[in-house]
């Protein structure tokens, strides 16, 4: 995990880096830095194991009662 | 044509390729039995309408992206909210395409790992979306006839093993039939609004788009009759326990000594797979650069090529917890997400009229004209 995040930012400064840096396109610098933090955050919260972020998936569990039930009314079976 | 625009049949193979995806493999609206290719039919209407419906969008605002015409019609805050729940919507599925793309390499080469394999696909398909959208529009005008005569070559070589008996009796479960209908409309039908981000690059805007809703029942008549084969193959029972329906069909295949007929089309399912995924990565970044109103597109490929790949490392490692997690809610949270959000502008659309037409936006914010 850890050397799929380094791969991912050495190829994101490489290819993107000195283009924008010269072009001096801050909205595209917040972008690509908002994303890459986020990555990099779960990234390691995932490789530390430590689980201190909130987990995307636990809105999908928000709706599985819900998705469970329309289940059961149609006689549907997964 | 220039190197942004797409033809009309581009967009159509686009729009087939958007539609068969990992719906081919995977064999949707099993769940409602043997009347799955009722439901399936009847789904498809919900389908028919979301393709009419960012068609109309489209031809309201000429050359304008869906994100920028939900802050015309809806205003500035509203537009960012409906905008943001389809941008979302729009990366859960590129996790759940990425996902489902690597559980199935991996079913041919176990011994692969996900830490190798999601950043491998994921990066070959930022290169293609590097090359910009007319090289996609040329990726789909190769794969879309092959894609078509490998399932075409797979349904006439299963329909051997087929027994017909399996699907009767017919429509005895209308509650059934109802919710696979639903079930259906979320997927694989719902997910065409994807296509919306695409229909700026039209080189003609104002032409015809009778292409799209051919092409559309193409996709339409392949479901129904891969949902009829697989059923009278498998049985109504044993389709929900196998993970790739169409894959274990043609595993029931043999001819003399000329065995593991199924690897001949591990192409189908690979550039269905890989296809479905590029064109939901290159919508999602289209989305997110005008969300943010960027100049450039190719900027963000990466990081949120990046940011995908650990979310859906973060998200799913398990398969066991995704196809009991995905398999029950994403047809509804699809049809909602995808309904809803072409619904309400057409709405808007249609209420606000001709208020709308004198508060656009200037055409420096197309995206077929942008520097993208």
């Amino acid at each position: 995990m850890i050397g799929l995040m380094i791969v991912f930012l050495l190829l994101i400064i490489i290819v993107e880096g000195p283009g924008i840096v010269k072009r001096r396109e801050w909205k595209e610098i917040f972008v690509i830095s908002f994303f890459s933090l986020l990555a990099l955050l779960y990234g390691l919260d995932y490789a530390l194991r430590s689980y201190l972020l909130p987990d995307p998936k636990s809105l999908i569990y928000m709706l599985l009662p819900l998705a469970e039930q329309v289940m059961a009314f149609f006689n549907l079976t997964h | 044509m220039d190197n942004s625009s797409l033809s009309e049949r581009q967009l159509a193979f686009l729009l087939f390729m958007t539609l068969m995806g990992n719906a081919l493999i995977l064999a949707p609206i099993s769940g409602s039995g043997r009347d799955a290719w009722i439901a399936n039919l009847l789904a498809s209407l919900v389908g028919l309408y979301l393709l009419f419906a960012i068609i109309s969008i489209q031809k309201a605002f000429p050359g304008q992206s869906i994100i920028k015409i939900s802050e015309i019609c809806l205003g500035k805050v509203a537009g960012k909210i409906l905008s943001f729940i389809f941008i979302t919507m729009i990366f859960y599925s590129i996790i759940i395409y990425l996902f489902d793309a690597c559980i199935l390499i991996r079913t041919i080469f176990p011994f692969l790992t996900c830490y190798l394999l999601r950043p491998l696909v994921v990066i070959s398909i930022a290169y293609c979306i590097y090359k910009g959208s007319n090289s996609i529009g040329r990726l789909a005008d190769l794969f879309a006839p092959v894609t078509l005569l490998f399932i075409i070559g797979s349904l006439l070589i299963i329909t051997t093993a087929a027994d017909f008996s399996r699907l009767q009796p017919i429509a005895a479960d209308w509650r059934m039939l109802v919710g696979g209908t639903l079930d259906g409309a979320g997927w694989p039908y719902s997910v065409i609004t994807v296509l919306a981000l695409f229909l700026p690059f039209k080189s003609d805007p104002g032409g015809k788009h009778r292409l799209l809703y051919i092409w559309f029942f193409v996709g339409v008549i392949i479901f129904t009759v891969r949902s009829m084969l697989v059923m009278a193959i498998l049985g109504p029972e044993y389709v929900l326990l196998v993970r790739f329906p169409l894959y274990a069909s043609l595993r029931f295949v043999a001819y003399a000594d000329f065995q593991r007929v199924e690897l001949f089309f591990f192409v189908l399912w690979f550039i269905s797979g890989f296809m479905v995924l590029l064109i939901n990565y290159m919508a999602g970044v289209l989305a997110v650069k005008e969300y943010f109103n960027l100049t450039h597109f190719k900027s963000i490929i990466l990081p949120t090529g990046f940011f995908l790949t650990v979310i859906s490392l973060y998200m799913y490692n398990s398969d066991m917890e995704f196809y009991t997690l995905e398999g029950i809610t994403t047809p509804l949270l699809k049809l909602s997400i995808n309904l809803l959000y072409p619904t309400i502008l057409l709405l808007a659309i249609k209420i606000r009229g001709r208020s709308l037409q004198s508060s656009q936006v200037g055409p420096d914010s197309s995206p077929a004209s942008s520097k993208a």
